[in-house]
């Protein structure tokens, strides 16, 4: 499954939220990847999630699939809509 | 016993700290292959060495979050983080298990393939994690080299709070690497070539590091840990100098930083001489951040902003509304009153843009840049008029062109301006419609020209640095040359006097946005030929402020005819030392 979030915060997603995105994946247990323009990066990776260069307006796709895939695309849709800096 | 070697200053100050010496990456690019039947004992040796990096940093974030600096924790937190990254450290591993690389060569080869990634990236903040990575990726090929870790770094670590923090020596260092040392952990820096103007001095001075430059191939025999002073004022630096030596010139330090608080209590003062003369002391930036740092610093205003920055480091030009944002802010930080000149780019010379597919040249300072393109391209440079125009509803911003050699190039330039201002009426978009619009003053032409182009523009702005580069011949970046890139050689006096008198005559104002405007022997000089604006580093700002108080400009015309008259830069400074005995306090 999968669910689309506008990156809300002024600065993109830099090192906090960055770090916030990997946590979260890595607390599921399937592969999480975050899309942008037709790019698919493993959101487990917070190299692979600084990659995505994802700025304030951007949108972004969550995909997981199989138990707890909701949740884990919920967590990260939180910090992707977040304005909260660092 | 000690060492001393001697290069340019490029600001001025006393450092005292450890050597830490930056090599040119190129030593590690060797890649090394094992025996594939040892390639898991070196996959078990990476791991060991990945968590000793993990113990490495968390001592190093522990320590300085006990002394309450978290924002430099945080930077250990993420490098912490990196080491459980797959893309990094997974990625390192499987060059070793499946390619039979030696461990250091695996993570060294794989940091620098995710830094290039980062580095690629449209996005200044991300480009820089890349030297994260590196870091990251150096500090565990160090522990599995079995390499002590470097005693620099250490002290660099824990010296943020000491006195004893680092002092940077490299071959070069790019202006970006300039502007990104930590004032907490650097002291000053030395490097072996580079000049006086170069632009990472340029970025020394406004951050208040104390700086030689252009030293030679000699000190790149310091090695890390070495005791160093950087006598930023003489040009001189000093390796493992003795106990006497040392405790003189931390004597020197001390006296400096009470000078320090002395100019810090005339930041926000008027910028007024003994005599009651109001002239403009401004800062010369290159971003919104600098804006900011400048008023801190006690300037007024914005006498140069260096535009291209905004231009550089990316994929495609800046828009209209990116441009108008970035002038806006550096307005609105300075208020309604305060003069904001924006000059438009000056690509080209020692500043390359890829975007531009611009020509190599063999003269590049003498070549296609500035205006000259600016010309040639009027849509990326009308976007550029548009968007300062804009920005002219939101305080007292003035536009200034780069690079003027002719009048043609300069009514050129107007009739882009006036097409611009046309374009916004027509829009309805708000502008201030009586913008003043100027020329920077650097190429000789020019200046023997002044009295033609002041009765055209609202203001002149002598751009000392390439002035003096282009009336000497002299190269600013070659240290060979550093004698003859001097604003005190009567010649380049008698340009700046020439250029000033020519304004005057035409009720226009004139100022310098080159070093010289912030060098404390030039501002007598200066002032009493009636220059009325002087843009220089922010960090010079309170020190300018503090002298002129001090003087008089009623009686320093007869100094500023007498320096004309002279054989030499070094008779002229003589004359000047001679003449305002405050200097001797302070150089």
């Amino acid at each position: 499954m999968q669910k689309t979030f506008t990156v809300e915060n002024p600065t993109g997603i830099h090192a906090r939220p960055a770090r916030k995105i990997v946590e979260a994946a890595k607390a599921f247990a399937g592969d999480v990847f975050l899309e942008k323009a037709g790019n698919r990066f493993s959101a487990k990776s917070l190299v692979k999630v600084l990659s995505v260069g994802a700025k304030q307006g951007d949108s972004v796709a969550v995909v997981a699939e199989g138990d707890g895939a909701e949740a884990a695309i919920d967590a990260i849709g939180a910090v992707l809509v977040s304005q909260e800096s660092h | 016993m000690g060492a001393r070697l001697n290069g340019t200053s490029a600001s001025s100050g006393i450092a005292i700290g450890y050597a830490k010496v930056l090599r040119a990456e190129t030593e590690s690019s060797e890649i090394r292959k094992i025996d594939p039947a040892q390639a898991e004992a070196e996959a078990a040796r990476f791991d060991a060495a990945v968590a000793s990096a993990a113990t490495e940093l968390e001592a190093i974030r522990a320590k300085l979050l006990g002394e309450g600096k978290t924002h430099e924790a945080e930077i250990f937190e993420a490098h912490a983080f990196l080491l459980e990254d797959e893309e990094l450290v997974g990625a390192a591993r499987e060059k070793i298990v499946a390619e039979s690389y030696e461990a250091a060569s695996a993570i060294l080869e794989t940091a620098q393939e995710v830094a290039e990634v980062l580095g690629a990236l449209d996005d200044p903040y991300l480009r820089e994690r890349s030297a994260d990575v590196l870091d990251v990726g150096r500090r565990i090929a160090r522990l599995l080299r079995g390499e002590q870790s470097d005693g620099a770094e250490e002290r660099a670590d824990e010296g943020a709070s000491s006195e004893g923090r680092m002092i940077l020596i490299a071959e070069d260092l790019t202006p970006s690497e300039t502007a990104g040392l930590d004032a907490s952990a650097v002291a000053g820096f030395a490097t072996a070539v580079g000049g006086a103007t170069s632009h990472s001095a340029i970025i020394a001075r406004s951050g208040g590091f104390p700086a030689v430059v252009g030293i030679g191939a000699d000190l790149m025999t310091v090695r890390d840990g070495q005791l160093i002073v950087v006598d930023g004022g003489n040009g001189v630096v000093l390796v493992n100098p003795d106990a006497a030596v040392l405790a003189d010139y931390e004597a020197r330090r001390e006296a400096d930083s009470g000078r320090q608080a002395a100019y810090e209590a005339y930041r926000d003062r008027p910028s007024v001489s003994a005599d009651g003369v109001r002239v403009e002391l401004v800062a010369n930036i290159g971003s919104a951040a600098d804006a900011e740092e400048a008023k801190r610093k006690g300037a007024e205003g914005v006498g140069l902003f260096r535009t291209e920055f905004l231009f550089m480091g990316r994929d495609a030009l800046p828009s209209e509304d990116e441009q108008y944002e970035a002038y806006r802010e550096v307005a609105e930080t300075f208020g309604a009153d305060a003069p904001v000149v924006i000059r438009t780019m000056d690509i080209g010379g020692d500043k390359e843009l890829p975007l531009l597919e611009l020509e190599k040249e063999d003269n590049p300072f003498l070549g296609y840049r500035a205006i000259r393109i600016s010309l040639d391209r009027p849509e990326m440079f009308k976007t550029q008029l548009r968007a300062i125009l804009r920005a002219s509803a939101h305080g007292n911003v003035k536009a200034m062109f780069p690079m003027i050699a002719t009048l043609r190039e300069w009514r050129a330039a107007k009739a882009l301006l006036e097409e611009a201002k046309r374009e916004l009426s027509g829009q309805g978009i708000p502008f201030n419609p009586e913008m003043e619009t100027g020329i920077m003053i650097e190429i000789p032409a020019a200046a023997m020209m002044a009295d033609r182009f002041a009765r055209e523009v609202d203001f002149f702005s002598i751009g000392t640095n390439d002035l003096v580069q282009y009336a000497m011949a002299a190269d600013r970046m070659n240290p060979k040359l550093s004698t003859l890139s001097d604003p005190f050689h009567p010649a380049v006096l008698r340009l700046v006097d020439r250029v000033i008198r020519a304004a005057h005559e035409q009720g226009k104002w004139v100022g310098i946005c080159g070093e010289m405007a912030g060098h404390p022997l030039a501002l007598p000089v200066l002032l009493g030929m009636g220059l009325d604006e002087f843009s220089m580093s922010a960090g010079a700002v309170t020190r300018a402020r503090w002298l002129l108080e001090r003087l008089h400009r009623d009686r320093l015309g007869s100094l500023a005819t007498a320096v004309l008259d002279v054989d030499d830069a070094a008779e002229a400074k003589e004359l000047v030392l001679r003449e305002v005995q405050d200097l001797r306090e302070i150089l």
